[in-house]
């Protein structure tokens, strides 16, 4: 198997899956994925979950199930803010939820660490990244899980809030430059888009937004419009199946997890039929490593250690308590035994991904 | 030794075992006329990238519930003709042209036209979509 078949097939798989498959956004996702082996390491979920399946042992392969966020990595966080209107941190894009163990979550994100680490993105000693994901998701299952959010704790959350109030002129302002949108939007989307809209006296502009990895290629929109003294969007986008279903033959819509103790989401997300709706504000954004505050990378990573369990506490007691026990026996050594060669084969695939393109320039 | 079922039993996505037990495809296809209880023979899926191949019903030795037995050795099942669909007047167009090899280049084109052009000419889609998922599980 190469990355060039592997993404050939789910491609095709797409388009049995997808009302419209915009080329455009495929053909500049395929030259994301050759600009670093972290971009494509999260264009090819497809592919690293046919890695998984053939490089992992089977003590961390059959682990216990739950609901996973899937495409998980350490660029699929951001901030939101939550039903109390606090800034809330966490996992950022749930496309890809499934039923699986739940060591595939920390494979991947240990993996994007790493790989981050050698991008010198991320300052850490590789050997320190596995057991930072994993202290800080054992200590989330052991405290029963805590949303993050910012109040009395987390000040690292405000300096993400001063960072948005002082971007926001150039947010807007890039909201608003957005090509007009082309095709008029389905039904089912436009119903989705009045029943979120901030209220019913809203007319906002259509726009076409070109952004993300994994979902390049799905239609999405932005809705901009004035509303009570300022600016409001919503994004909408279409959504697939999750691409565990073709890779590993499941058949799973899986639902949205609710809020509960362990979360705090964002309630202006929504999902009708294949299209989710979402608020877009400069404090509503997915987060790139180089948006966080320099200097707290270990804070940082068993953060999203400990939000990970956060996702996984989402599903029934007894599967959360087979998770709890098995996560108590998993050893940093072990997991980063299993993660290293999966991190060795994103960086070779990457490189053959790069050198195909370039031929073919 | 798990009891023979019938032709008429043959389901998409039973596994097809050579004469020597191994796996040499999946079901995609059955041939024949229910009605008069006569079995041509199967459609089976070898790879996601390569079009459907025929076996004859002479071929089929013993059929159990999820699994097809052939006579056929591994390299003989390799050589399969083609399976030849009847058209349809059904098209499943893809709204959208061009796809992965747009941005590739022509040799990736032809990965893509290969699983495609069932696609574009006959009513095909689940046959596609399952031809995929035999790639993606013959990858581990």
């Amino acid at each position: 198997m190469n990355a060039v078949e592997a993404t050939a097939a789910y491609e095709l798989w797409l388009r049995t899956q997808l009302g419209v498959v915009l080329d455009d956004d495929l053909a500049l996702k395929h030259e994301r994925m050759a600009e670093s082996a972290s971009r494509f390491l999260r264009g090819t979920y497809y592919l690293w979950l046919s890695r998984v399946q053939r490089k992992t042992p089977p003590e961390l392969l059959q682990a216990p199930e739950l609901l996973t966020v899937g495409d998980l990595h350490v660029e699929n966080f951001g901030c939101w803010r939550d039903i109390e209107g606090r800034l809330a941190w966490g996992v950022n894009d749930l496309d890809e939820l499934a039923t699986l163990p739940y060591t595939y979550d920390l494979l991947r994100l240990c993996a994007s660490a790493l790989i981050a680490v050698h991008e010198q993105r991320l300052p850490l000693h590789e050997h320190e990244v596995c057991a930072v994901v994993l202290d800080g998701y054992r200590h989330s299952f052991e405290h029963g899980g805590e949303p993050f959010v910012a109040a009395e704790r987390h000040a690292w959350l405000a300096a993400l809030e001063t960072a948005a109030a002082s971007g926001a002129a150039a947010y807007w302002a890039q909201l608003n430059a957005l090509p007009e949108l082309a095709a008029p939007l389905p039904a089912e989307a436009q119903t989705l888009l009045r029943a979120h809209a901030p209220g019913g006296d809203w007319q906002p502009a259509l726009h076409r937004r070109t952004a993300g990895m994994g979902s390049l290629g799905h239609r999405r929109a932005v809705a901009v419009g004035a509303w009570q003294g300022g600016l409001a969007a919503r994004e909408l986008k279409e959504l697939a199946p999750p691409a565990s279903n073709i890779v590993l033959g499941r058949d799973e819509s899986p639902a949205r997890p609710q809020a509960g103790p362990s979360w705090a989401p964002d309630p202006f997300v929504a999902v009708a039929g294949a299209w989710q709706c979402r608020r877009l504000a400069p404090d509503c954004v997915r987060l790139d490593l180089v948006d966080y505050a320099h200097g707290a990378d270990r804070h940082l990573l068993r953060a999203m250690g400990f939000e990970t369990a956060n996702v996984h506490q989402r599903s029934s007691p007894d599967a959360v308590a087979r998770v709890r026990a098995h996560a108590a026996q998993l050893t940093a050594e072990r997991l980063q035994a299993a993660v290293e060669p999966l991190v060795a084969a994103v960086e070779h695939d990457w490189h053959d991904w790069a050198a195909t393109l370039q031929g073919h320039g | 030794m798990a009891d023979p079922v019938s032709w008429l039993m043959i389901k998409t996505g039973w596994k097809v075992l050579a004469s020597d037990g191994s796996e040499v495809g999946e079901v995609d296809e059955v041939a024949g006329d229910d009605n008069a209880d006569i079995f041509d023979g199967l459609s089976i899926a070898t790879s996601a990238f390569g079009k459907p191949r025929y076996v004859p019903a002479e071929q089929v030795t013993q059929i159990t519930d999820g699994i097809v037995h052939l006579s056929l050795s591994p390299e003989q099942a390799a050589q399969l003709g083609e399976f030849l669909e009847p058209a349809t007047t059904a098209a499943i167009e893809p709204d959208s042209k061009g796809g992965f090899g747009a941005s590739v280049g022509a040799e990736l084109r032809e990965i893509e036209g290969k699983v495609l052009a069932p696609v574009q000419t006959h009513e095909h889609s689940m046959n596609i979509v399952r031809r995929i998922g035999f790639f993606f599980r013959r990858l581990r």
